[in-house]
């Protein structure tokens, strides 16, 4: 016997065991193929909490030629208390050899004390030839539960759970591509159910996944809010040459603005999937609307040594006091600071006029100033609202996408009808804090705050978890 | 673990944000399983989010990334060498200047005085300046490019000059951040202002520290004479406020730093008339002025900035603290650290061979007529045999001219009895079978059986059928027929209706 449960996901070829494996093991690396035998060896998927195992499934390939392992161990028969023995000597018999190597490997971890799911689809009629792989999973002696699992439309649901309810204690209904993170641990509470010394182990497990699901939200809502955080505080510099016009750097500082809001998202898209262990997603998603420049140019910034024109006023300004108090000193306070003053003024007025010849002036090689045109922060006020809207639509469709799911995440504008109204309140927070991020100001507070405020938003979007 | 710092330094800030900006690269579970397994060690941190964090980063930087923190906490100490030293240089050669005596002109008091206390309480009032807030700073118009200003005169820039010499991947880093936006421009904004404030008034310190040490060892080593003069109209009355004044915070423990009025009166000088000191007692009296000028150099010079470098040195650290807690990534490196980690993945990849064959098995279509053929249901693919011969009829032109079962409910014994009368029937052999249900290893190797008896060159037609007979989904067929390309039997082919005839 294995010290945690193990449950050996178990079947015909091509009925969805790898899918269902996939789903509930929420790895997408999973691979789940329409010929048969695209499973070959057992492979187990522990789930673990802080590295201790808390149960393990086990994807195996497909019985390949139950008939003839059926009427192998018909032949040895002898009493129902030593049928395990039976399936254990063909093991013992095979094990290794090329005559039954599928059903070798499955059974192995069934032997070793693994619960059976036997998987069967829905979508498809009962035939005789499962009539076979049902007597053998039931000669082991093993619990077992049947999952029914509709690859395409459930027609034929009935008639397996009558076939399956004579081989199983536990039938139960599971669509591995289309089933919620609820259905997901509901079905793992009730593998709970086939021992009771499982019952403990699958309840801890089960509330893990729970809370880490609650988690990985709050993850995902802290990617999102970074992600607004820094799109409405960013700028593009542009450092221009003297007598460049900028109007003609213009467009090409929104389009680095706008290539790097797209990156920004993009980077937040990947976490959210990350956080979600979708880790190989397509997505297709049109690019954000194009932004108005105007929108962008807030500051046209002359610089010298990375000053604004008022901050370069200054130092002239201090530099000339400095000249200035330096006769006031010398004729020992007898000019009552004027020198101090009339040097300060000086200063500041020849710097100001003399601003823009500093432009590329060079002291031994260093660059004495510069010129920049900058872009953002932007003044859009719509732009976190389009971004943030676009970002629930991705969340709740990655929270609820099922990893036996295949295919491109079709971002469809469409379907943002189908998220709930942000109530008032919310709404208001979220501007407020918008705001706070647009000035500049305490943005790592604001960040946070944005953050717990999108995972409300995102549990009441239908990415939340289930209660333990 | 008790080796984890309670302070970081620059180096560590530094580190941080180049080992965030790392991360944004580094795929999310393996950042969750490095994360916790440190956060593990680091439990009892978990309210202290700086110590945490600093223990985090010391565990995930490589001894590269030590050495290059380790250099750029070099250069930050070499800055600070070189502004005390330079600080302690001019001190002293400041002061001896002020302090200048070759006998012929004695100290002037008040020059002493103007350079070594009087000037730094006016500098501090620019340091004032550089403190002010920056909500008090917007609000007057021109003070904060005076505040800028004053930062670009500060000694403490010798630290951005060093900065040029920081670890390249650091500058990068560094690059990368300033250029993300107004947040981090303020986190680091903020270590920066500090940094240099912090350097200048190390700077500062050391110069007063360099004169009042010249100053003593003046004091000691030569015979200083000591007057007040000056052009303004004084009287020793009037000096004597002034010096009582100065002197009030020390004269309680020290009255011999306290200038009597005597004194005063004595060691006035004029500049003409010889220089003479018309009520100068004796030539010793001259140096009585030297306790309250080291102790005015020491409260007025020493004092206060030692005071502004306390507060420097702890608002650069509480800048670091700042910086370090609030740049962006922290947080949810503290999410991985603090949280259970949950894993349900496989350990192992999945290294199954490429089941993919080649190209798939070539189909026939619905034949004109006339084709005999014997036909084989498999696993109950067909129920009426009278509808299945009308259908075989009517879709591929075939006659058939015996049924066999095997598969499905069949026992490999019947099986092998079905082998020996296929292979003794004439015509091609159609085996039916139901497309939904992909093709197994049993029928491969009945199908390798049924070539070894029926021989080479015998037709074998294979037709997938939809349930209750009706035509296959083309995804089907396309199965069975890549599936059945692995027996590489050049005379099997999969029937398929939708095809032309060949």
């Amino acid at each position: 016997m294995t010290a945690q449960p193990s449950f050996a996901v178990v079947g015909h070829p091509n009925k969805g065991k790898s899918s269902i494996v996939s789903t509930l093991a929420h790895d997408d690396t999973v691979r789940v193929g329409d010929l048969p035998g695209t499973t070959t060896r057992c492979r187990p998927y522990p789930m673990k909490l802080d590295g201790q195992v808390l149960y393990s499934l086990v994807d195996t390939p497909g019985f390949q030629r139950a008939r003839a392992v059926w009427e192998w161990m018909q032949a040895r028969e002898t009493t129902a208390d030593q049928r395990p023995a039976v399936v254990r000597a063909f093991l013992d018999e095979f094990a290794g050899g090329d005559q039954y190597p599928d059903e070798c490997e499955l059974l192995a971890p069934v032997m070793d004390g693994a619960g059976i799911l036997y998987v069967v689809d829905g979508s498809v009629p009962f035939g005789p030839e499962y009539d076979a792989e049902m007597e053998i999973l039931r000669w082991t002696g093993q619990p077992r539960l049947a999952l029914i699992n509709p690859i395409g439309r459930a027609d034929h649901v009935e008639a397996w759970r009558t076939a399956l309810g004579q081989y199983f204690s536990v039938v139960r209904l599971f669509n591995a591509v289309t089933a919620d993170f609820d259905k997901r641990v509901e079905l793992l509470r009730a593998f709970g159910q086939l021992k009771d010394e499982w019952r403990a182990p699958l309840q801890l497990a089960t509330d893990s996944l729970v809370t880490d699901r609650a988690r990985r939200r709050e993850a995902a809502a802290r990617a999102v809010a970074s992600c607004l955080a820094e799109m409405l505080g960013l700028q593009v510099e542009r450092t221009i040459g003297p007598d460049t016009d900028p109007e003609a750097i213009k467009p090409e500082l929104v389009t680095a603005f706008q290539q790097r809001l797209a990156e920004l998202e993009r980077r937040a898209r990947q976490a959210v999937e990350s956080a979600y262990d979708h880790h190989q997603l397509e997505r297709r998603e049109p690019g954000l609307a194009a932004l108005d420049a105007t929108d962008l140019f807030s500051a046209e910034s002359w610089r010298v040594f990375g000053l604004t024109r008022w901050q370069l006023a200054g130092l002239g300004a201090v530099g000339g006091a400095a000249a200035g108090g330096a006769i006031d000193l010398a004729v020992g306070g007898a000019s009552f600071l004027a020198g101090t003053l009339i040097g300060g003024g000086l200063g500041a007025a020849s710097t100001l006029f003399a601003a823009n010849k500093l432009v590329d002036v060079k002291v031994l090689q260093i660059p004495m100033g510069k010129r920049s045109l900058v872009a953002g922060p932007t003044r859009n006020r719509n732009l976190p609202h389009v971004v943030l809207g676009r970002a629930r639509l991705h969340h709740a469709l990655v929270a609820g996408r099922a990893h036996a799911q295949r295919g491109a995440l079709d971002l469809d504008a469409a379907a943002r009808d189908l998220l709930p109204e942000v109530g008032h309140e919310r709404r208001r927070g979220l501007e407020r804090l918008f705001g706070k991020l647009r000035s500049g100001r305490e943005v790592a507070v604001s960040t946070g705050r944005l953050a717990e405020l999108l995972d409300a938003v995102f549990a009441e979007d239908g990415g939340g978890a289930a209660q333990p | 673990m008790n080796d984890t710092p309670r302070t970081p330094s620059l180096g560590d800030v530094l580190d941080l944000a180049r080992q965030l900006a790392h991360d944004e690269d580094t795929s999310g579970p393996s950042l969750r399983h490095r994360d916790r397994e440190v956060g593990r060690d680091l439990a009892h941190l978990e309210d202290q989010p700086l110590r945490q964090a600093l223990g985090w980063l010391q565990r995930v930087r490589t001894p590269e990334d030590e050495q290059r923190v380790g250099r750029v906490n070099a250069l930050h100490r070499l800055g600070l060498t070189t502004l005390t030293a330079a600080g302690l240089a001019a001190g002293w050669g400041g002061a001896n200047v002020v302090f200048f005596y070759d006998g012929t002109h004695p100290v002037n008091i008040i020059h002493v005085l103007a350079v070594f206390a009087l000037a730094p309480l006016v500098l501090l009032l620019g340091f004032g300046v550089g403190l002010l807030p920056a909500r008090i700073v917007r609000r007057v118009p021109g003070l904060g490019a005076v505040q800028d200003g004053l930062s670009l005169l500060s000694p403490g820039r010798v630290q951005h000059l060093l900065a040029r010499r920081l670890p390249q991947s650091f500058r990068d880093t560094l690059a990368g951040w300033l250029g993300r936006g107004q947040a981090h421009q303020r986190l680091f904004g903020r270590v920066d202002r500090w940094l240099m404030t912090h350097s200048s008034q190390v700077f500062a310190l050391s110069f007063h520290v360099g004169a009042l040490a010249a100053a003593v060892y003046l004091v000691v080593f030569s015979d200083l004479a000591f007057a007040w003069s000056t052009t303004l109209q004084q009287t020793p009355a009037d000096l004597l406020r002034w010096t009582d004044t100065l002197s009030a915070p020390w004269a309680w423990a020290w009255s011999d730093a306290r200038p009597s009025a005597a004194l005063i009166e004595h060691t006035r000088y004029f500049r003409l008339g010889d220089g003479s000191f018309p009520d100068a007692p004796s030539p010793v009296g001259l140096g009585g002025w030297w306790p309250f000028l080291v102790m005015s150099m020491a409260v007025y010079g020493i004092l206060p900035r030692l005071l502004t470098l306390l507060l420097a040195r702890w608002r650069l650290h509480t800048a670091l603290r700042h910086a370090m807690l609030h740049l962006p990534g922290l947080d949810e490196v503290r999410m991985r650290l603090n949280w259970a980690l949950v894993e349900t993945q496989a350990e192992e990849p999945d290294d199954d061979g490429s089941l993919e064959p080649g190209e798939p098995t070539p189909t026939v279509g619905a034949t004109s007529g006339g084709v005999e053929a014997v036909a084989l249901v498999w696993a109950g693919a067909v129920t009426g045999r009278e509808a299945g011969a009308e259908r075989l009829r009517t879709t591929l032109g075939a006659t058939v001219s015996s049924w066999h079962e095997a598969g499905g409910a069949s026992t490999t014994t019947d099986d092998a009895a079905v082998l020996t009368a296929l292979a003794d029937a004439p015509g091609v052999i159609l085996v039916l079978v139901k497309a939904w249900e992909p093709p197994m290893a049993e029928l491969h190797d009945f199908l390798r059986d049924l070539r070894a008896s029926a021989g080479q060159g015998r037709s074998v037609h294979v037709l997938p059928l939809g349930p209750d007979g009706a035509d296959a989904e083309a995804r089907h067929v396309d199965t069975w027929r890549r599936a059945l390309t692995t027996l590489g039997d050049p005379w099997l082919r999969v029937i398929d209706p939708e095809s032309e005839a060949p």
